[in-house]
């Protein structure tokens, strides 16, 4: 029995050793290339280039490349299941309402169409205003805005528990001014899709 | 969340199999297996995206994330099979703050696409 079972036992050792862990460092979308530190037992290795590869092997790194074409072959199944990558989108305001300009009422329903039809998107929508009138008066505002934005989505179809609203009143202005001070691009509500 | 389902996916969780479906929430201590025709795709709320190809195995040890500092601790362990990662803002908040496992090794992430094989699978 012993044989038999030391003979099977090897055989489980060497399936385990057999290939070594591979990691390959690749471009994202924008063609940035990151790093990564890859660690074993017995050494570590640094990747900081595009199709940079480590295997490890016996808790030893070693460094390796490959290209796209490689990846695209070994990895095609895995890299086809990423999510889409988080967007966020803006739309701006009529002065004191909740009424999109006549511009972002153009854009609109294109932006919205496009979160709506992400599988299972969580949206965060935050409403701004500008620093006219108080902060209480713009806290309530900003957050009628993301709520209009919020109604629009739901009335595409889009599930209301996936959709966070927030108004953050004057405190984050995309351009800085004075207080009482009318300023458009100020006027907006941010859709964060993930 | 799981974003992407093909194929056999389930979520082993305090000991039951679950089948995934899309829009199903992963939790710290989740660990996620992909059949023979599997593959899965989960986003996370750091913005962090990871996807696992068939007969693999992943589990997730630890996820801790502040929204307002974006500060946090991002930790899985790829037992088999491969993984594809495009890193978030734990990342890049703070120097390997996101770690990879597998058997033989461990991936401190500084950024931020890269896929992983899981040795003899």
């Amino acid at each position: 029995m012993s044989a038999r079972l030391a003979a099977f036992a090897a055989l489980l050792l060497l399936g385990a050793c057999a290939a070594p862990d591979r990691v390959i460092l690749l471009p994202d979308d924008q063609g940035h290339v990151g790093k990564l530190n890859v660690s074993g037992s017995g050494g570590e290795t640094l990747l900081d280039s595009a199709y940079a590869e480590a295997r490890v092997k016996s808790g030893q790194p070693r460094r390796g490349s490959t290209d796209a074409a490689s990846v695209d072959r070994e990895f095609g199944t895995v890299l086809a299941a990423l999510p889409p990558a988080p967007v966020s989108h803006q739309l701006y305001f009529i002065t004191e309402t909740d009424q999109l300009t006549a511009e972002s009422r153009a854009e609109a329903p294109a932006i919205l169409a496009e979160v709506a039809k992400r599988p299972a998107a969580e949206v965060v929508v935050i409403g701004h205003t500008d620093t006219m009138g108080t902060d209480d008066y713009n806290d309530k505002l900003s957050l009628q805005r993301a709520v209009a934005v919020k109604q629009q989505l739901v009335a595409l179809g889009f599930d209301p528990a996936r959709v966070t609203v927030e108004g953050h009143g004057k405190r984050e202005l995309l351009v800085q001014t004075g207080d009482g001070v009318p300023e458009a691009r100020n006027r907006r509500a941010e859709i964060l899709v993930r | 969340m799981f974003k992407v389902v093909q194929g056999g996916v389930s979520v082993e969780r305090q000991g039951s199999s679950l089948p995934a479906s899309v829009g199903m929430v992963v939790y710290p201590s989740d660990s996620i297996v992909t059949a023979a025709d599997g593959s899965a795709g989960i986003t996370f709320q750091d913005n962090a995206l990871l996807s696992l190809g068939p007969s693999s195995r992943l589990s997730l040890d630890r996820f801790v994330y502040d929204s307002t500092t974006a500060a946090g601790s991002f930790e899985t362990t790829l037992s088999s099979g491969q993984l594809a990662v495009v890193s978030g803002k734990i990342a890049h908040h703070q120097l390997d703050a996101m770690k990879v496992k597998t058997p033989g090794a461990i991936l401190g992430v500084r950024g931020t696409r890269f896929v992983v094989t899981a040795g003899g699978s």
